[in-house]
């Protein structure tokens, strides 16, 4: 089967697969009820966004100047026919994309045009396991400062604790995040030589990069459940514990959080997504050799392959993280329907 | 503050809307806020009117003085520094020039490495970025309000579809866009030089059209919900066009998330301006923004000498206007809200 | 999360995660320490010599591979290398042979002979095999056509007669083919490991090599790892066992590494940091900051399609608008040299040291003038130059010296717009001519004025500018090569470029300086002009 026919069968599929599953969701939801519905209509949804946005990049990548092969370093014209010959650059584009589309399935997106001795699920792979490691950790901080913060903030109200912690978490969010990663650098890393500088060999080396990624974010977690929180601690049921003699500890940490944290789940989708972003200028700043780096470069360079990689990759997860989101949204909020 | 429906009737002295913003006054925070966004804001109007040294004036003998009082010698404001200045700012300049002559402040807050002057820097820079701000609002309040509006109304097949388009946006990485449309466009500037596209514009438009989409699930979100009720019902009764509803009933109501989403979007697009800047892709020099200033900044610390003030002048700018801008977000969100309105500080 | 149970299952679930993930990163990170660590730049292209080109690349390369001849990091001289002595150059300059080295071996134990070098040639120049520098081979007969066609493999002038002997047939005589023979694109891989994996070859576990260190380890933006190569045909002289190289991008990641002792040598330094580095380490301190000249210039092309530019008086007259003293002094600050050549002083004709015309420098009278003239023999005024554009790159230096070119020629009353583009616009649009005035730089492969002069002729692949001269592309590829001794070669280029300098297709701007950093212990690391330290002569000495 020549790649531009597995191309094709590849984009049927992308267009039916879903669709069956669409369907088959719809059924399940009588029978099986909407979990499972649920997570059948969204993986529809994510194949028809996957083949969109795949789509959409593709061509827009084609249609800006420039191509991988454009170093500044000087080429002969007849080098450069035989560089884009090896990636099959010379073939009509909507060939290409049918190649490139074919691939999609078993996550092949073809050699790296910049690193040359990798492949893009190679690079991937090699990179991915760092950035995890880097998100997990700012997730890890923005979860431990965010909510005891808020928590703190909201059963405080008004009282000077809650603006100096509400004007701090805020703080966190009002600066670039290379701006935060500078400032701290220059006491833990430079005045007292606490923490290392950049690379990623030993535990310590995450604390500082992980806590410049999770910060801004922590400050919004601490905003959100401040927010939630307060507006959970004037519903009926509060008022009603409050009555039955629990103590405001109790109320807040036992009841009310678990309400509060709703709009915290929620932010999670959009928050990994702002990790991601901001990952590639941490992962710069720190050296940290994860796949943020390539996110950016591999645009600036019109490495098509592995930019395609890269933005399927962040797709997927943001969609999927998106959509996880809400099924836990869903799973704590019985009236919020999940669709 | 909000334009409550009138189908909600209420006498005039104590509608929803005065309600919060007496409760919105009375906040101090809220009030210190509004008047550093006041501060900061007029500060970067009247820019051009205070007698600053030219943001992109070069003085290499003086380069990376810390903050001084002294001026640098020989240095004279000149207003043919400022190019193509808009009419509103040329009229600032010749009233700036016609009050303190060629004189101009010293570098208060020191001088980067090409000796300029960065108190000015900051304060023109204020102007960008803002700017910035302030572009990609509108676009999230046309775009985004509309977007939603129409997708929660309709409801159905419609809201579907949009919320869908909504969704394949969002898992588009922006960064990713904005490289590949930055690029798009200057091949289009340079197809058609007599559109005389400013390029900044450029990169605010970009950022702007990127920014709606949390806007338009917010939107959606609420009116989804206001759809079925009552007075929208009743206006459906009396026969009222949907755009007439949408346009008199439901936006009205919706107005107070739509205004913190807005208090939201600000800081996440300055931000993201920043981002950019850092990335290498922000404004093109002698213009200059907050993003560029804050990463001149960070390259002027290194492991072995840093320029404090080049990245603790800009970072505070920063920080302090982002900081108003999200108390005062906070501020509308508990006023607005009537559950919350009650207990105030 | 419905009850207690499914909670904990996920933090558990979450925690592992994360445990695997450490384990997964770091354990891969905590390799044993390596003797030596340098601070290397970008990943390289590829490990294959072939399809490089970076600096960063070279660097280690000529750590993994040992070309026909070698450069003596001292003198910079080629000396022989897989090649037993320097070859025997015909009478007519136009047959090049080469004595090969007996018992030569890969890092596999494979041997080496010249069939192998001649294959070696030959993949470079076979266009599926896509090299990139392939013009260096365009002097050997038939190797452009078998570069541009695939056909005439036979009739490529590298023949092997017998394994220990390998000659070069050249098409017209090219004197500093020597040179070309060192560099690193040109190194030889081995047929038997490519034939056999392929593409793959260039994985570490399938790698094979013949110079001082093989590689074993590479993951991309951390680190290539190299351990010594047994069979290296002087493998008792390598005094390192390991040798890591790190990928990173950041000037101010490697001083970091520098300062914290994470790295022994760095290749780049932040510039904002350049003056206290001169203090704490420079010449009266440490010394192990001492940025020394090295050849290359940065300079800026002018399209000369595009109007008013097509006027050589008008390019003449940005060029010297242009205060190149005070850029090197405020701007870029580590002693480089303000260009008033594109060829870089201290550059040689073999045995003739090469004197560049100092023909650029600042006179802002004689550029307000020159673009008086020039503008009248267009029949335009100040006033009707538009707005020009001028492309440059988003480092910090590049802009700092394009803001200060803006400032300068606004003395001249034009305008120009900064255009801060990312590598990829920037380069096509270069390539393209769609530009006005664009950043750009050569740094020198091999010391010969030919390697800068030739990006200047009409139909070279670095011209970029629309610049076309015929007398002056004769004098470089037709009349220098065959001049009779190297001061008559140094004369034709110099007067060459001379004619170049005074049609300003370009403008240079300064000469860099290396900007490495070498902690004292390390010893033989020569710092010479073309920034070239084979890591086969470094050893520690605590």
């Amino acid at each position: 089967m020549t790649p531009a026919l597995r191309g094709l069968v590849v984009l049927a599929g992308f267009v039916v697969v879903p669709a069956i599953l669409f369907w088959l969701g719809g059924r399940a939801e009588r029978s099986h009820g909407r979990l499972l519905s649920f997570a059948c209509r969204r993986i529809a949804w994510l194949g028809w966004t996957a083949l969109v946005v795949f789509t959409l990049s593709f061509f827009l990548m084609r249609a800006v100047p420039g191509g991988p092969f454009d170093d500044e370093r000087r080429m002969a014209p007849q080098v450069k026919r035989n560089l884009e010959a090896r990636f099959g650059l010379d073939r009509p584009v909507a060939e290409q994309y049918l190649a490139a589309l074919g691939g999609l399935p078993s996550l092949d997106f073809g050699p790296c045009m910049t690193l040359r001795d990798f492949t893009v699920r190679e690079i991937i792979a090699q990179g991915l396991p760092p950035s995890m490691l880097l998100g997990l950790a700012a997730l890890a901080w923005m979860l431990l400062i965010g909510v005891p913060v808020g928590v703190l903030a909201a059963t405080r109200r008004g009282s000077t604790l809650d603006v100096t912690l509400t004007a701090l978490a805020s703080l966190g969010m009002a600066v670039p995040n290379f701006v935060l990663a500078g400032a701290l650098m220059m006491p833990l890393v430079f005045w007292s030589g606490w923490l290392p500088a950049a690379g990623l060999t030993t535990v310590d080396a995450v604390l500082l990069p992980s806590f410049c990624l999770g910060a801004p974010f922590a400050a919004q977690v601490a905003r959100l459940v401040r927010t939630g929180l307060l507006e959970v601690l004037t519903q009926d049921w509060v008022r009603t514990a409050r009555a039955k003699g629990l103590s405001e500890r109790r109320v807040v940490l036992g009841h009310a959080l678990r309400g509060a944290m709703l709009p915290v789940v929620t932010f999670l989708g959009p928050a990994l997504a702002g990790i991601l972003t901001g990952s590639l200028v941490i992962e710069q700043v720190f050296a940290i050799p994860g796949v943020g780096t390539h996110f950016v470069q591999s645009a600036l360079n019109r490495d098509y392959t592995l930019s395609l990689g890269m933005v399927m990759l962040y797709t997927v997860l943001v969609y999927g993280l998106n959509a996880v989101a809400d099924l836990i949204h869903g799973l704590l909020d019985p009236r919020v329907s999940l669709s | 503050m909000s334009n409550a429906a009138p189908t909600r009737g209420a006498s005039k002295s104590d509608s929803p809307g005065r309600l919060a913003w007496r409760a919105f006054r009375h906040r101090r925070s809220a009030r210190l806020a509004t008047a550093v966004l006041v501060v900061v804001g007029g500060l970067a109007l009247l820019a051009p009117l205070l007698p600053l040294a030219a943001p992109s004036a070069v003085h290499l003998d003086a380069k990376l003085r810390g903050p001084t009082f002294t001026a640098i010698e020989g240095a004279a404001f000149d207003a043919a520094e400022i190019k193509d200045p808009g009419r509103l700012t040329g009229w600032l300049l010749s009233a700036r020039v016609a009050v303190f002559g060629s004189w101009e402040l010293p570098p208060l807050f020191g001088t980067d490495a090409l000796g300029r002057c960065l108190l000015s820097r900051i304060l023109w820079g204020a102007r960008l970025s803002l700017m910035v701000g302030l572009v990609a609002s509108i676009i999230s309040l046309i775009i985004g309000v509309g977007w939603g509006a129409v997708a929660g109304y309709a409801g159905g097949r419609t809201d579907a579809v949009l919320m869908r388009a909504v969704d394949v946006l969002y898992a588009l990485p922006l960064m990713f866009i904005v490289i590949f449309v930055v690029a798009l466009l200057r091949g289009f500037r340079n197809a058609h030089p007599e559109l005389d596209v400013n390029p900044s514009l450029v990169l605010f438009a970009v950022i702007g059209a990127t920014s709606w989409l949390t806007m338009a699930r917010i939107v959606r979100g609420q009116v989804t919900s206001l759809r079925s009720a009552a007075f929208i019902d009743a206006a459906r009764a009396c026969g009222a066009r949907p755009t007439t509803i949408l346009w008199r009933h439901v936006l009205p109501n919706v107005s107070p998330v739509v205004l913190v989403t807005l208090t939201l979007t600000v800081p996440r697009v300055m931000l993201f301006e920043a981002f950019l800047s850092f990335l290498g892709l922000g404004v093109e020099a002698p213009d200059v923004s907050w993003g560029v200033l804050a990463r001149q900044g960070f390259d002027a610390l290194t492991a072995v000498h840093a320029s404090l003030w080049l990245i603790a002048f800009p970072g505070l700018a920063f920080a302090l206007t982002l900081l108003a801008m999200n108390v005062v977000g906070d501020a509308l969100r508990d006023a607005l809200d009537p559950r919350l309105r009650g207990e105030r500080s | 999360m419905g009850g207690g149970f499914t909670r904990n299952l996920v933090l558990l679930g979450l925690l592992i995660l994360t445990g695997l993930l450490f384990r997964s990163v770091l354990a891969d990170a905590t390799l044993p320490p390596a003797d030596l660590v340098i601070a290397n730049g970008p990943d390289p292209r590829s490990l294959d010599p072939a399809v490089t080109t970076a600096i960063a690349d070279g660097r280690v390369l000529s750590s993994l591979f040992e070309g026909l001849l070698d450069v003596d990091p001292r003198t910079l001289e080629p000396v022989p290398a897989l090649a037993a002595t320097m070859p025997e150059v015909s009478e007519d300059g136009l047959t090049w042979t080469f004595a090969i080295r007996d018992g030569l071996k890969w890092s596999d134990g494979e041997p080496l002979d010249a069939t192998g070098l001649r294959w070696s040639f030959l993949r470079f120049l076979d266009p599926s095999t896509a090299a990139r520098f392939t013009e260096l081979l365009y002097g050997v007969r038939g190797a452009k056509a078998f570069n541009d066609t695939g056909d005439g493999q036979d009739a490529v002038g590298i023949e092997a007669p017998d394994a220990r002997t390998l000659i070069f047939r050249l098409e017209r005589p090219v004197p500093h083919f020597a040179a070309i023979l060192t560099l690193f694109p040109l190194y030889p891989v081995p047929r038997h490991a490519v034939l056999r994996f392929g593409a793959q070859w260039v994985k570490p576990e399938h790698y094979v090599c013949n110079g001082p260190f093989r590689p074993v380890f590479w993951r991309v933006r951390d680190r290539i790892r190299v351990v010594k190569n047994p069979h290296y045909r002087c493998a008792d002289e390598v005094a390192l066992q390991t040798v890591d190289y790190l990928c990173t991008e950041s000037a101010a990641a490697q001083l970091n590494l520098y300062v914290n002792d994470r790295a022994d040598i760095i290749t780049e330094v932040p510039t904002a940091a350049v003056p206290e580095l001169i203090r704490r380490y420079g010449e009266d301190a440490t010394g192990e900051f001492r940025p020394t000249a090295r050849l290359g210039t940065f300079f800026y092309r002018i399209n000369t399609t595009r109007s008013p530019f097509t006027n050589r008086k008008v390019r003449l007259a940005l060029s010297l608008a242009v205060d190149r003293q005070s850029i090197v002094e405020n701007v870029t600050r580590a002693g480089e040299l303000p260009a008033r050549s594109l060829v870089p002083p201290g550059t040689r004709c073999a045995s003739v040291e090469y004197e560049p015309p100092l023909v650029a420098r600042f006179d802002l009278a004689r550029a307000k003038t020159l673009l008086a003239e020039g503008l009248q023999e267009l029949n335009l005024t100040v006033a009707d130059v538009p707005v020009f554009e001028v492309l440059y790159s988003a480092d910090v230096v590049d802009q700092a010296v394009a803001e200060v070119l803006q400032k300068q020629w606004e003395t001249l009353g034009l305008r120009c717009r900064l255009v801060n583009m990312d590598g990829g616009s920037i380069r096509t649009a270069i390539r393209q001519l769609d530009y006005a005035i664009g950043r750009s730089s050569w740094i020198g492969d091999f010391n010969d004025p030919s390697n800068f002069l030739e990006l200047f002729v009409s139909d070279s692949g670095g011209n970029r500018t629309g610049f076309e001269d015929a007398a002056y592309d004769s004098s470089i590829t037709e009349a220098a090569p065959r001049a009779a001794s190297d001061a008559e070669r140094a004369r034709l280029f110099r007067a060459a470029e001379t004619r170049l300098l005074a049609e300003a297709p370009f403008i240079p701007i300064y000469h860099y300086v290396s900007r490495s950093m070498v902690k004292p212990w390390v010893r033989g690391y020569h710092r010479n002009v073309l920034d070239w330290h084979p890591p086969r002569w470094w050893s520690i000495e605590r």
